[in-house]
């Protein structure tokens, strides 16, 4: 498919609901994120997802817990708040109904 | 052989190469700046460090302890310019071509690259075009308008300030301050977080791990060292405050101000104090002359200035040349280059006397010019 720069818009509207999605599988770490964008349209770099993760966990859509690692220094695992959760719910929902929209007026 | 500098990122020590930390230094200033306005900045600077200290990881082993620049380049690309607060992104990717606050550009004399005054370089520095082009250009001018573009010169030494900090380099080329200073101001705050990182933490890290003891070893060596780079430093800032002894500066005052006196009496009166020129030397190249004595005259006192100005004011190249923190003018240097231009002098009065072309030259400028271009067409 062509990736036009037109699309970057809807990409980076879509980028918050694409990591919700990814965090609502459980406890994932930040480069676990990264690892799930990596071969979808919303790849995406630490430049960028850290800034989000901070703004999301502000609006407390999200919450992290420290877990020790066998590498390094302990990490950050983020898990959905139930606020999180409704959103992300809410967000599948307008998500359903715009598709739907865009169907209907392609008839 | 490149110079290695330890780091501090999120509590854990790494080394880099000195042009990798400085990439690397660069891009959290710049994250820095971008997320200024985001609450949660100093969160998402610690994640980011993070990030990078498990990339370093990957790429280090027992028998690799150092990071290299063209992989910090590459932890660089691959985290990705930094976005601000995400409200703010709206306006597409603008905001990822920024660079860092850009110095207002101002023309200084640049005396690095300087041959007289460092008016070329400035200009050069001023117009981002090479020095080489804007010379040509100047002498030419000179050439063409029978020595009066040289009075512009010489004003313009006159007037014109030495870009003699830091800060005035980076606004000589018109660069982002940080860019230039990164440098000086990053071995300062390197200095403090340093002391952060004490062999205490250090010894926590280690824990009871004997396999790292040599690398324990190694290190407490090269901080003993930046240890005492740092103490020559700070003995040498001592030192240049005591320097700034007035007397060569009232003597270069007093010179400077002679020179100006010579050159007005020269051109209104066309004699130097009362006396004449010798007989066929035109008055422009009696300016010359004594723009370049003067040069010559006040070079070993620029030296002695020098010796003591270049560590309030490193610049990359006197870094780069040094390849260490206690760079100094050799006191020689600048004798070295009067007896250089003196030695031009002399060599020019000799052609003169004894070399027709070159006696034409002074005399018929712009003659000699055309019939030299027109020597090139026929080529």
């Amino acid at each position: 498919m062509e990736k036009t720069e037109s699309f970057e818009a809807i990409r980076r509207g879509l980028l918050e609901f694409s990591v919700l999605t990814v965090i609502s599988h459980g406890d994932v770490y930040s480069a676990d994120i990264l690892g799930a964008l990596e071969n979808t349209e919303f790849k995406t770099q630490e430049g960028t997802l850290y800034p989000l993760l901070s703004k999301l966990r502000r609006e407390s859509l999200l919450d992290y817990s420290w877990k020790e690692s066998e590498t390094g220094p302990p990490r950050k695992y983020y898990s959905l708040t139930d606020k999180g959760k409704d959103r992300l719910s809410d967000l599948k929902k307008y998500w359903e109904e715009i598709t739907k929209t865009i169907k209907n007026l392609a008839k | 052989m490149n110079k290695v500098i330890t780091i501090n990122l999120n509590g854990r020590a790494y080394q880099l190469e000195e042009a990798g930390y400085e990439a690397l230094r660069a891009y959290l200033d710049d994250a820095s700046a971008r997320l200024a306005e985001d609450p949660g900045k100093t969160e998402i600077v610690a994640d980011l460090e993070q990030a990078i200290a498990e990339k370093c990881d990957k790429l280090l082993t027992p028998f690799k302890t150092v990071v290299n620049t063209d992989e910090i380049k590459k932890i660089i690309d691959e985290m990705g310019p930094v976005q601000g607060d995400a409200k703010e992104t709206s306006d597409g990717g603008k905001r990822e071509h920024q660079s860092g606050p850009r110095a207002p550009k101002r023309f200084f004399l640049i005396r690095e690259d300087a041959v007289f005054a460092g008016v070329c370089a400035g200009l050069a520095a001023y117009f981002d075009i090479d020095v080489t082009i804007v010379r040509v250009a100047f002498v030419a001018l000179t050439v063409f308008t029978g020595g009066a573009w040289l009075l512009l010169y010489i004003g313009l030494a006159v007037l014109v300030p030495y870009a003699d900090t830091a800060e005035a380099m980076a606004q000589a080329h018109g660069e982002p301050f940080n860019a230039e200073a990164l440098v000086q101001r990053a071995k300062e705050r390197w200095g403090e977080s340093y002391e952060r990182v004490t062999g205490n933490k250090w010894d926590d890290l280690v824990g009871g791990m004997e396999s790292k003891h040599a690398q324990h070893v190694k290190w407490r060596e090269m901080k003993r060292q930046q240890k005492r780079q740092w103490k020559q430093q700070w003995k040498y800032r001592g030192q240049h405050m005591y320097h700034h002894n007035p007397i060569i500066g009232l003597l270069k005052a007093a010179l400077s101000l002679m020179w100006i006196l010579a050159e007005i009496s020269l051109i209104s009166t066309g004699m130097i104090f009362g006396w004449p020129l010798p007989a066929g030397i035109p008055i422009w190249v009696a300016v010359i002359a004594l723009f370049i004595v003067f040069q010559a005259v006040i070079g070993p006192m620029r030296a002695a200035k020098y010796s003591s100005w270049d560590l309030s004011a490193p610049h990359a190249q006197a870094w780069q040349a040094g390849g260490g923190y206690n760079y100094v003018y050799n006191e020689w240097d600048g004798l070295v280059d009067g007896l250089t231009v003196l030695f031009l002098v002399i060599a020019f009065g000799w052609a003169y006397l004894h070399v027709p072309q070159v006696y034409e030259f002074v005399h018929h400028p712009i003659v000699t010019t055309q019939q030299f271009i027109g020597w090139l067409k026929s080529l």
